[in-house]
């Protein structure tokens, strides 16, 4: 290629990666104007965040309709990623208007500059890691992701527990992307590129010799660095004590939006590096390396691990970080179906986990900051003195078991149909899916047995309210639990068409 | 004298890899912690580089160079937080900072 064509083509490239540019330019616009402002009006840096999202959303309705590999197959854009820039543009979006009623990021005038800055780069790594095609893009781009949200956990520089949930989390993170570049240079042996589609011819090449232990052991490495970010077992031990310790409004972003970018990048990986041919509606994979039952073994042990270990969680933070983690295993499941119900059900879920997982962090935050606790002791009666945010938060629960009527009936549904479409060889999947979801409703229900059955210990305690944007914002949350999961089909199919665009 | 060939440098990488893992079970202290992680890091550049010369592109020094920046990013990081917490413990043993709990 000569100078000349390749100008051209880095612009042209350029020119298709509007929305992530669009992120990093106001990354860098919110940096500078922090320098600027003074203490007292520094709020107001929120405002030029907001901006910066919503001129991403836009940007993205435009991103929609292309499909094409840019800068050299380091990035796919195709309908699947722009799913999912959706999420994470939204979900930073909510997330940042949490951060406003927060009280734990708000006291002593904190400065929310820098937390905006780098939610910031989060949501540009996060976009990144969605349209990775290349390893050395992935490991990139989850670093990015990785720096961004040890930084936010341990946001609150005084608090101790803050303190140690970000130690903690900076070691099991750095630890398990040690294991993910090992695993890729592995990969990278073994192959001889690091581009995916290329390793897909590679391994289909019948000439080629490859061992498939040396495979198995670099694509368990990789997967490794993968399963931390969505917090499956084994890797899930650090999201217990992030999320409590962490900002709750970060303990929620981190609990869906980084979640949801692993999973993105992990089916990505897969779909293109391990997979023959498409059929009707599911794909041959490659018989050098039995993925799919590893990722079995890892979805039930990720699941069954989160739901037990909730069980008997005292802290309701660290109680929702059990449940993600347990949600994390139901989502595997659509991972490893090797089909295209599979994928849009796995989509979906992440997109309505968002909402109502969001929305229970969110009461949890304005509960918690209420009562300056985040006991279920210090909880109870407390649905008397708020019943305001006490039923939503009654919703977001129901939706988080599965009750029918709410959205997350309907995820589940979607998710076990298309599980026992694949024939009988998943029933005992689905059938540890649902004896899961059985034990999930135990710890669920204690936080509404201990919110509305419970007397609380001081019978004149004050009621407890909220300011009324505050309320607005939690049925911004709650609606959409309810009714998504009645009017579910053009979310659904707007997740299928997604699915049939994505490109290796 | 027999020369040098791609298994050293995956002998050498490995060993490595190794010690860096056991760095980070088995040491106390964050700091030397993230040493381990440093090693961990490092045997996979040593491995990038050598099967980039063995597979006779440049994509491994590429991803090698990147990881090299990012291990610097982590431990700027990384060592913020640490000194961050010396300031509210006291202490850099992880063993004693030990407040969140099952």
């Amino acid at each position: 290629m000569n100078l000349d064509a390749l100008i051209t083509y880095t612009l042209t490239s350029t020119a298709l990666l509007q929305p992530e540019l669009l992120v990093a330019v106001g990354l860098m616009l919110i940096l500078v104007t922090d320098l600027f402002l003074k203490k007292t009006v520094q709020k107001w840096i929120s405002v030029l965040f907001f901006l910066v999202m919503g001129l991403a959303l836009i940007s993205l309705s435009r991103q929609s309709e292309v499909q094409a590999q840019v800068f050299s197959g380091m990035i796919s854009i195709d309908g699947y990623s722009v799913f999912f820039k959706y999420l994470f543009v939204v979900s930073a979006l909510l997330a940042g208007v949490m951060s406003l009623f927060s009280e734990e990021l708000n006291q002593n005038r904190r400065r929310l500059g820098e937390y905006f800055i780098v939610m910031t780069g989060m949501v540009l790594g996060m976009m990144l890691m969605a349209g990775a095609a290349n390893l050395l893009m992935m490991f990139v781009a989850i670093e990015l992701v990785s720096l961004s949200s040890y930084i936010l956990v341990s946001y609150l520089k005084d608090d101790k527990i803050s303190n140690e949930s970000g130690v903690k989390y900076i070691i099991y993170g750095s630890f398990s992307s040690g294991l993910m570049i090992y695993g890729i240079s592995l990969i990278y042996g073994i192959t001889g590129t690091l581009s995916l589609s290329e390793m897909n011819a590679v391994l289909q090449n019948p000439a080629a010799t490859i061992d498939p232990v040396t495979l198995t052991i670099a694509v368990l490495l990789v997967l490794g660095g993968l399963g931390y970010k969505v917090a499956a077992a084994p890797f899930h031990f650090w999201a217990p004590d992030a999320y409590q310790g962490a900002p709750t409004p970060v303990a929620a972003f981190l609990s869906v939006a980084p979640k949801a970018a692993g999973f993105a990048m992990m089916l990505r990986f897969f779909k293109t590096v391990f997979f023959g041919s498409a059929t009707q509606d599911g794909y041959v994979p490659l018989a050098s390396l039995d993925w799919v039952s590893i990722l079995a073994v890892i979805s039930v042990l990720t699941m069954t691990i989160g739901n037990v270990t909730a069980l008997w969680q005292q802290n309701v933070k660290r109680m929702l970080a059990y449940s993600s983690i347990a949600h994390a295993g139901y989502i595997l499941m659509g991972v490893l179906l090797l089909s295209d119900s599979g994928i849009a059900a796995m989509m979906f879920y992440l997109a309505y986990y968002l909402i109502m997982n969001l929305g229970a962090f969110y009461v949890t935050m304005l509960l918690g900051d209420r009562v300056q606790s985040y006991e279920l002791d210090d909880w109870r009666g407390l649905g008397f003195r708020a019943p305001v945010l006490a039923v939503p938060m009654v919703i977001f629960l129901a939706s988080l078991i599965g009750i029918p009527g709410t959205v997350g009936f309907t995820g589940k549904f979607l998710l076990f149909v298309a599980v026992l479409q694949q024939g009988s060889l998943y029933f005992w999947l689905a059938l540890i899916a649902v004896a899961n979801s059985v034990v999930s409703a135990f710890y669920y229900f204690k936080v509404a047995k201990i919110l509305f059955l419970k007397k609380s210990a001081d019978p004149h305690a004050e009621p407890v309210t909220a300011p009324v944007p505050a309320v607005v914002l939690l049925f911004v949350f709650a609606v959409p639990t309810i009714v998504l999961g009645i009017w579910w089909s053009p979310l659904y199919n707007w997740a299928m068409a997604s699915v049939r665009m994505i490109t290796g | 004298m027999e020369s040098l060939t791609l298994n050293h440098f995956l002998t050498l990488s490995a060993v490595l890899f190794s010690l860096g893992v056991f760095g980070v079970m088995t040491r106390r202290n964050a700091v030397v912690v993230l040493m381990g992680i440093e090693l961990m890091l490092n045997s996979a550049n040593i491995n990038l580089i050598a099967f980039s010369r063995y597979n006779g592109n440049m994509d491994g020094q590429m991803l090698a160079i990147f990881v090299i920046v990012l291990a610097a990013a982590e431990a700027a990081v990384a060592l913020a937080i640490i000194l961050n917490l010396y300031s509210n413990y006291n202490t850099v043993n992880l063993d004693e900072v030990d407040q969140l709990k099952e």
